[in-house]
């Protein structure tokens, strides 16, 4: 069987047996979620190392986890060492220093419809880069990690009520960035005229 | 205000799979009547389409390295192993720094000192070189040089020699009590004459005049 092919539980096992190769594809299997996190929350000078260190402890102590929800363990690891970099440093990276630039998409679409949705991500990201913390960490960890409110709130040591509130707070604040994009009732066509 | 609120919470739910599905008829009531819900619907259902894609970044670096499993031979065994000669030359060293260690852990122990005090037994010989300075000048350097040398009396008014070594450090701006004059210093009584002209005492580098 293909490594690409075995479930999680599997790639677990055989890196706990010391398969280094089915580490890699676990890794492989959730390195750009966990990266993407990494980016938005604490910039990109410091995703790099907190991305390594992630998957350093989380191979360290792959011997412990329970089998339950490796994306979520891996964000629970994320997150903390993210709030250990901004304890130590006191602050948050601005995002707009995150912000890279956007990954090349390829141009199947309209060149009017590619350019409405580049301008669409963009504002996205410099909205979500607005976000206060605890409501950029909810959404990151809902559209990204697309990890239930359970877990996220577990992650974030507050009840479910508590995430579903931070998340309500941060859709308010992108549908007001983002309204002029909002699709029309009848199809996917932008109201945003550029 | 506050249903709103909660069909938001149920419809967030709902999109993260985790809404039962025992609850969907009340959401689905107010969807009904709600156009600003079913707005915030169709945005999340947008949002949650196009947020992943703008937000998501490659990584741009590879694991460096997954730490292996089984661990690499510690380095001396690794180095010497199979080299008979310098496993023998590194068990030797071996030997000799244990000798050296043991001998610096199992040395006999030192009497016990009356002053226990460690800061005190390291400052003590400093203390003594001053009382014999302090002899010196008191008996020869001013003047009463060889057997006519004035007995000096060691304790005086009460104070025993570290004391008096306390003093003298004093004098020398040394102590906590920079206001300690020589006067006080000057507590020696008749018959020793002191040279008139003399007004400091102190070490051997200091000028008396």
């Amino acid at each position: 069987m293909e490594y690409g092919d075995m479930s999680d539980r599997s790639l677990l096992r055989a890196g706990r047996k010391g398969d280094n190769v089915a580490l890699e594809a676990l890794i492989a299997r959730y390195q750009r979620p966990l990266y993407t996190f990494l980016l938005r929350m604490v910039g990109p000078s410091g995703a790099d190392d907190l991305f390594q260190e992630t998957w350093r402890r989380a191979i360290k102590a792959i011997d412990r986890f329970d089998d339950r929800n490796l994306l979520g363990w891996l964000f629970r690891i994320a997150r903390n060492l993210a709030v250990d970099r901004s304890r130590r440093e006191s602050r948050w990276v601005p995002l707009e220093d995150g912000v890279r630039d956007p990954p090349y998409r390829s141009p199947t679409a309209a060149p009017d419809h590619a350019m409405a949705n580049r301008e669409l991500e963009e504002r996205i990201r410099a909205a979500v880069a607005e976000l206060p913390v605890e409501q950029r960490e909810v959404f990151l960890l809902r559209m990204e990690g697309n990890l239930p409110f359970r877990e996220i709130a577990s992650i974030q040591g507050v009840s479910i009520n508590t995430a579903l509130a931070r998340m309500q707070y941060a859709l308010q604040k992108l549908r007001v960035a983002l309204a002029e994009f909002r699709p029309s009732e009848g199809g996917d066509s932008h109201e945003h005229v550029s | 205000m506050s249903t709103c609120h909660e069909m938001r919470n149920r419809l967030l739910m709902k999109q993260s799979g985790e809404y039962e599905e025992g609850l969907m008829g009340p959401l689905a009531e107010h969807l009904a009547s709600c156009a600003e819900c079913r707005r915030f619907e169709a945005d999340l259902a947008h949002l949650s389409a196009v947020a992943p894609t703008a937000l998501e970044e490659d990584a741009p670096l590879r694991i460096r390295r997954i730490e292996p499993r089984s661990r690499p031979m510690p380095f001396p065994l690794s180095v010497f192993w199979g080299r008979p000669l310098m496993g023998t030359a590194a068990a030797a060293v071996f030997l000799v720094a244990l000798l050296g260690l043991r001998a610096v852990l199992f040395r006999p122990s030192l009497p016990p000192d009356d002053d226990s005090s460690s800061l005190l037994l390291a400052s003590l010989p400093s203390r003594e070189s001053l009382l014999r300075e302090w002899q010196y000048w008191m008996g020869y350097g001013a003047g009463n040089a060889g057997e006519h040398a004035h007995p000096m009396p060691l304790i005086e008014n009460g104070w025993s020699p570290s004391e008096m070594a306390q003093q003298l450090l004093i004098f020398e701006g040394l102590g906590p009590d920079v206001e300690w004059g020589v006067e006080e210093i000057f507590w020696v009584e008749e018959p020793f004459v002191f040279p008139q002209d003399a007004r400091a005492i102190g070490s051997s580098s200091q000028q008396v005049v």
